[in-house]
């Protein structure tokens, strides 16, 4: 269900998106090992509440709805994103840690804005 | 056993290979002295043995951040800026060497070949006489019995050998040195720059000196190491050689003289004194991992433990002539320990130079030689502070949304404001009431006594946060930069990792442990040349002046030694036992 959501954050086109990088994973293990124990019960609250939400409102899970219904979903969690509710805590958190995953991944820093290990020079001034 | 004794019998011990104890290996066997460098934690072999070095930025688990787990159990080292998931493994953890804190005090270590010269933030700025002056001029401590003349030719050896990277100055305040080019600052850094000197006759912002090979000169090629490149990723060992470390230059140079032992895992628990000698002989060792205890045995004993464990060290080390400590006759050994005051910053927007940015990455910034009660006493308190000074252009990724229109967005970076901030870096003043002392019970696993850090701030280190906080505004007002917002972090002492003092140098051995040569005044063949030795902290960062007082010290071999009879004698015993085959080196082995 993470996985399908985090690809409806960041989809794959025809370049690699969350699914590909394995960002679902990245942010569990993110909120599993950095989170204060009272964040990670929130988050999984949320999840919890995100998902029964799903449950009602369509009668599926998450990954199983369309691409449709999953963007309408997502349109709505981000829309009530300043709710302060552990739903919002949730989906807020889940999306951060899917950007970072991506535009850490070994795909986005080779690929799309390239990290130079070793940079060589400095520059003092260029345009920007 | 006889053979056993004469294997663990050296020329010159040193204890510790950090920053210090490297410069000590390296000036001592140069002088074909048979050196024995302990080191209580493990080998850090240069190349070999920085596993995270090569790493790209996806390979970390956490992208560099450390798990809760390991900052919930060491509180202490977390808080310091660069103990983060790339470089952990070169800290000390606070569960495993515990300390008892009188007082809150954030003690940083590194307990492994190389110390903390992996991991420091490798400014080098000098001192000049304003700062050596200071205790004498506004009565404080004891006066230095060394001057900035007495160190500048060491400071030259030094900087030709590590490489060190800056621009001449020509400020009287911080003296120029032996520089290799600059990297330079930005376009921001430069307006600073020149608002600070339109507005300020007294005040210089300047490029920051460090340790970097910016340009490698045929020295630093022969050490193995190349030009830096720039990386700023430092903390985890460069495979470069590009900043100077012990790991990097110091020790490899010292092996290659073939007079180098080096016994990683060796915790040294005291250093012998012979009552009837009167004289140090050796140091007790017990293995870090076996627990075997070994004692090895030198004319000559540098003690580099680092500045706190060199005051562990010394009051362990006692004697029926030395009940308090190794050469403690005055009382002030663990007393008069200072620190740098670096409890605030401040931040702020410059909203122009927008178009422009820079590119890439540099291991400096700006730097602001401390302009408080230089020539005459001004303020309502003692001393004064430098500063950093650094300004970024900031970037973003605009997140909003979701789908093919974030990930758009994510291939893009937007452009920010420039941001500047400062930190400050105060002198504290040295007190008997702020020390280190033996716990009387706790002991660690090797049997030590867990040292007792009892430091403080007092009312001068509150008087100038508030200074630097008023000055440090009006600076950036006058450059119009704007959200201006000053943070004191009331952070303790000691995450400054500037500690210093305890066995302190001075003229008088009633009032000072040490000689202007870093002798023991009490016992001459044991030298402190580490940040024990530091009679007061001025403002600069510390460790090019410790640097150069080994290089000054170990000078003792050449002709300074003269005057110096024990040393003298000790260099004799050295002589005779060589035997006449060296006898013609002998003005060379005289330390």
């Amino acid at each position: 269900m993470l996985e399908a959501l985090a690809a409806t954050i960041i989809p794959t086109t025809d370049t690699p998106g969350a699914k590909e990088v394995a960002a679902h994973r990245f942010a569990l293990r993110m909120v599993n090992d950095l989170s204060k124990p009272e964040q990670r019960e929130q988050f999984v609250k949320g999840l919890k509440q995100f998902q029964d939400k799903v449950q009602q409102q369509y009668g599926k899970t998450y990954d199983k709805c369309t691409a449709q219904e999953q963007e309408k979903i997502v349109t709505a969690a981000i829309a009530a994103k300043d709710a302060g509710d552990d739903a919002a805590y949730f989906f807020n958190t889940f999306k951060r840690l899917t950007i970072q995953a991506f535009t850490s991944s070994e795909y986005y820093l080779t690929k799309v804005q390239v990290y130079k290990l070793v940079p060589g020079k400095y520059i003092s001034s260029v345009k920007a | 056993m006889n053979d056993s004794i004469k294997q663990r019998t050296f020329d010159a011990i040193v204890i510790g290979s950090g920053i210090s104890g490297g410069w000590a290996a390296k000036e001592l066997t140069e002088k074909g002295l048979k050196t024995l460098v302990l080191e209580r934690g493990r080998n850090v072999r240069h190349l070999k043995d920085y596993p995270t070095t090569n790493m790209m930025p996806w390979e970390f688990p956490h992208r560099g951040e450390v798990p809760l787990e390991t900052t919930r159990e060491n509180p202490v080292v977390s808080r310091c800026y660069a103990f983060k998931e790339d470089a952990m493994h070169f800290f000390v953890k606070d569960k495993e060497h515990p300390y008892v804190q009188d007082q809150p005090f954030d003690w940083i270590r590194g307990y492994q070949v190389g110390g903390k010269s992996l991991l420091w933030a490798r400014q080098t700025q000098r001192w000049s006489d304003f700062d050596f002056e200071g205790p004498a001029r506004d009565g404080f401590a004891v006066d230095w019995p060394i001057r900035y003349s007495d160190l500048a030719p060491w400071y030259s050896h030094v900087e030709k050998f590590a490489g060190i990277s800056g621009d001449k100055d020509g400020l009287p305040n911080l003296p120029d040195g032996e520089f290799l080019p600059a990297v330079g600052l930005n376009d921001v850094e430069k307006y600073f720059k020149a608002s600070v000197a339109k507005n300020y006759k007294d005040r210089h912002v300047i490029y920051g000196r460090c340790a970097h090979i910016t340009q490698p000169q045929q020295i630093h090629l022969d050490q193995g190491r190349v030009q830096c490149q720039n990386r700023t990723l430092c903390q985890r060992g460069c495979p470069f050689g590009g900043y100077f470390s012990s790991n990097s230059s110091t020790l490899p140079w010292a092996e290659k003289t073939g007079n180098l032992t080096l016994r990683p895992d060796s915790v040294v628990q005291e250093i012998i004194f012979d009552d009837k000698k009167n004289k140090a002989t050796g140091v007790r060792v017990i293995d870090a991992h076996t627990k075997e205890v070994v004692e090895y045995y030198a004319a000559i004993i540098f003690v580099n433990a680092g500045a706190l464990n060199t005051n562990l060290l010394l009051l362990n080390s006692t004697s029926q002539r030395f009940p308090n400590g190794l050469g403690n006759d005055s009382g002030v050994l663990g007393k008069y320990v200072a620190f740098h005051n670096y409890r605030t910053h401040i931040n702020a927007v410059c909203n122009d130079f927008k178009d422009v940015r820079d590119e890439g990455r540099r291991p400096t910034s700006a730097y602001l030689p401390r302009f408080r009660n230089v020539y005459k006493q001004e303020t309502d308190f003692l001393r004064g502070y430098a500063a950093g000074f650094g300004a970024y252009r900031s970037s973003y990724h605009n997140t909003d949304g979701f789908g093919l229109q974030l990930k758009e967005q994510l291939s893009q970076k937007q452009m920010g404001p420039w941001y500047v901030g400062s930190h400050m870096m105060g002198e504290t003043i040295p007190k008997a009431s702020n020390g280190v002392s033996l716990d009387s019970t706790q002991k660690d696993e090797w049997g030590m006594p867990l040292l007792k850090i009892n430091i403080g701030y007092d009312d001068n280190d509150e008087k100038m946060i508030k200074d630097y906080q008023e000055q440090m505004t009006e600076m950036f007002t006058k450059a119009g930069f704007t959200d201006i917002k000053v943070v004191d972090t009331k952070q303790a002492p000691g995450l400054d990792i500037h500690e210093m003092g305890g066995v302190r140098m001075g003229r008088d051995p009633k009032t000072s442990m040490l000689n202007k040569w870093n002798q023991l005044h009490a016992c001459s063949n044991v030298f402190v040349t580490d940040g024990a030795c530091m009679t007061s902290t001025s403002t600069q960062n510390p460790s090019l002046t410790y640097m150069a007082l080994n290089g000054k010290s170990s000078g003792l071999c050449g002709g300074a030694a003269e005057e110096e009879g024990d040393i003298k004698s000790s260099s004799n015993v050295i002589a005779r036992r060589r035997g006449a085959q060296r006898a013609g080196r002998r003005s060379n082995l005289l330390c």
